[in-house]
């Protein structure tokens, strides 16, 4: 079994999210990829998934926790995310700034139960949604031997009753949670062009020194906005947002994510990887 | 006076809801605002309705290795949330039937275009594009045998026409092969896409090959009526009435014996 370790200060590992390209690339650049991040929830669905382990080491990300959300997940989800952090021996779990499930308030219109999705949801950005980060995280900290670092969602639209921006939102939950982050850089750009921002300048305001860990992945462009998108390349746009931003960035793993690809040109993946690497250096 | 804003855990069940039930949100998006939940007043609900396509679409991402193509155009033409946000209620009901599978998730597309694509004319480009690739992942997982065929020969008057392998005959506006063509250049250029309305046949032949044949809109029929029984006589009196007319329909199946769709299983009555 292999296993990730990274120390600040030493060179960025750069992995891929797993998926169907995973494999051949391996077998085309054995050396290319330090790890695989692999999702709880493939685990969860086909536990053969963590075979990859015998050939890369693998970071454990997850999108079942809803940290920014009021229902948190059953004990026994908590339990099996518990058992693949000491499977894997992950230096940390990746968990989405967002929510999954919901539950209907009492005496509401619609009384009924929990709503479970499989997709993340951008919370409301309010201190409301902040305090219940705050709250959950101490609540599930305790469930694990690694720390639990958030990563940004991608907002699509306004969301309603929020008080703050995408990045007041981030940087707010960041210090008062005391919460390390994993950075989105596409999902950012989405957000930007998505709510009017600029990209740069209000990523910027992110406590940057924060970020562990980054994940790129292509975006696109369709019924008027911007959407992510793991089956298409990396977007320049997203190199020159890390470019900027890497003076200080203290990352110490970069992910692309082309998980939904069913394949993907091995030399444009190999020139990104290698891009990734120079801008961090 | 202005309402309090709707706390967040009202506004996370009102999101919640209407993703995963897109008959919800088209409920509220009936409605005035005002009649509206407080957590949907404030909301755009297109917008809402758009990442109900995205979760849509994500869904369907195991189904992407047969449809590469399809994705590749819809990606490239502007339309995948468009067609997912249009699917998601009918895809809502295929799941609650457990419609799940690969195949299923692929049929279910396929039998929502052909009405979604009425006669936009980009829509009708997917819907081929996305029949083909179909047709042809259905032929990839279809794992019977076909029977060796006899070697083709010249149909007689009571020769009886068979299918030979699996085929599917389709109407569609564009050649699919050539649009998949166009899409595997780096930098595709649609306006290379020739569009024309053709018949075409996807053929599963025993050696295991595929193929794709255009035919003239008429050999629908006669496909249509090749019953592995009836000789080339009775379907003639079948197909115009008239038998008299055999040489005609001859020469046509003999046409469609050449390109491979049908043999025959008699041989003509040997002299002496």
């Amino acid at each position: 079994m292999q296993q990730l370790t990274l120390k600040r200060g030493e060179p960025v590992a750069v992995g891929l999210a797993n998926g169907p390209i995973v494999r051949p690339f391996l077998e085309w650049s054995p050396s290319r990829v330090d790890y695989v991040e692999v999702p709880y929830e493939q685990l969860r669905f086909d536990p053969t998934t963590i075979d990859i382990q015998a050939q890369v080491p693998v970071l454990l990300h997850c999108s079942s926790m809803s940290i920014a959300g009021f229902v948190l997940p059953a004990e026994k989800t908590l339990d099996q995310i518990a058992g693949h952090v000491a499977c894997t021996r992950t230096p940390w779990i990746g968990e989405h700034l967002a929510f999954i499930s919901a539950d209907a308030l009492d005496g509401g219109d619609a009384v009924e139960g929990t709503v479970e999705l499989t997709y993340t949801v951008c919370p409301q950005l309010s201190e409301e949604t902040v305090q219940r980060v705050d709250q959950n995280l101490k609540s599930l900290r305790s469930r694990f031997d690694v720390p639990i670092i958030l990563e940004n969602s991608p907002q699509y639209f306004p969301i309603p009753g929020s008080t703050l921006t995408m990045p007041e939102f981030v940087a707010t939950v960041a210090k008062q949670c005391d919460v390390d982050l994993l950075l989105d850089i596409t999902h950012w750009l989405i957000t930007a062009g998505n709510m009017r921002l600029d990209s740069a300048e209000s990523a910027e305001a992110l406590p940057l020194e924060r970020v562990r860990e980054v994940h790129l992945s292509g975006l696109s462009h369709q019924s008027g906005r911007w959407w992510d998108d793991h089956a298409v390349p990396v977007p320049d746009e997203a190199f020159e947002l890390l470019e900027r931003l890497a003076p200080r960035l203290q990352a110490q793993a970069v992910t692309f994510e082309y998980n939904w690809a069913p394949s993907i040109p091995h030399t444009v993946l190999a020139h990104q990887i290698d891009r990734v690497r120079d801008v961090l250096s | 006076m202005t309402a309090a804003p709707p706390s967040a855990r009202a506004v996370h069940f009102a999101l919640a809801a209407c993703v995963a039930d897109p008959r919800r949100l088209a409920r509220a998006a009936a409605q005035p605002p005002a009649a509206r939940p407080t957590a949907l007043r404030e909301l755009d609900l297109d917008a809402l309705a758009d990442l109900t396509g995205l979760t849509e679409k994500d869904r369907h991402n195991q189904v992407r290795g047969d449809l590469q193509m399809t994705f590749r155009l819809l990606g490239l033409t502007g339309q995948e949330i468009e067609l997912f946000r249009d699917y998601a209620p009918v895809s809502l009901q295929r799941r609650a039937r457990r419609l799940i599978s690969p195949a299923e998730r692929i049929d279910g597309l396929v039998e929502f275009t052909e009405t979604w694509a009425g006669s936009d004319p980009q829509r009708c480009l997917v819907r081929d594009l996305l029949r083909y690739e179909h047709t042809v992942a259905a032929f990839r997982r279809d794992t019977t045998l076909l029977a060796d065929a006899d070697v083709p020969r010249a149909l007689e008057p009571d020769s009886v026409p068979t299918k030979h392998g699996s085929a599917v005959t389709v109407e569609a506006t564009c050649d699919p092969l050539q649009v998949v063509n166009v899409l595997r250049s780096r930098t595709p250029d649609l306006s290379r896409i020739e569009r024309r309305p053709q018949v075409l046949v996807y053929l599963r032949i025993p050696s295991a090959r595929f193929r794709v044949l255009e035919v003239e809109s008429g050999a629908l029929a006669l496909l249509a009526a090749v019953d592995d029984m009836s000789d080339v006589r009775e379907l003639t009196q079948r197909l115009l009435g008239d038998d008299r007319l055999v040489q005609a329909v001859l020469t046509a199946y003999q046409a469609l014996a050449d390109l491979g769709l049908v043999t025959t299983n008699r041989t003509p009555p040997s002299c002496g």
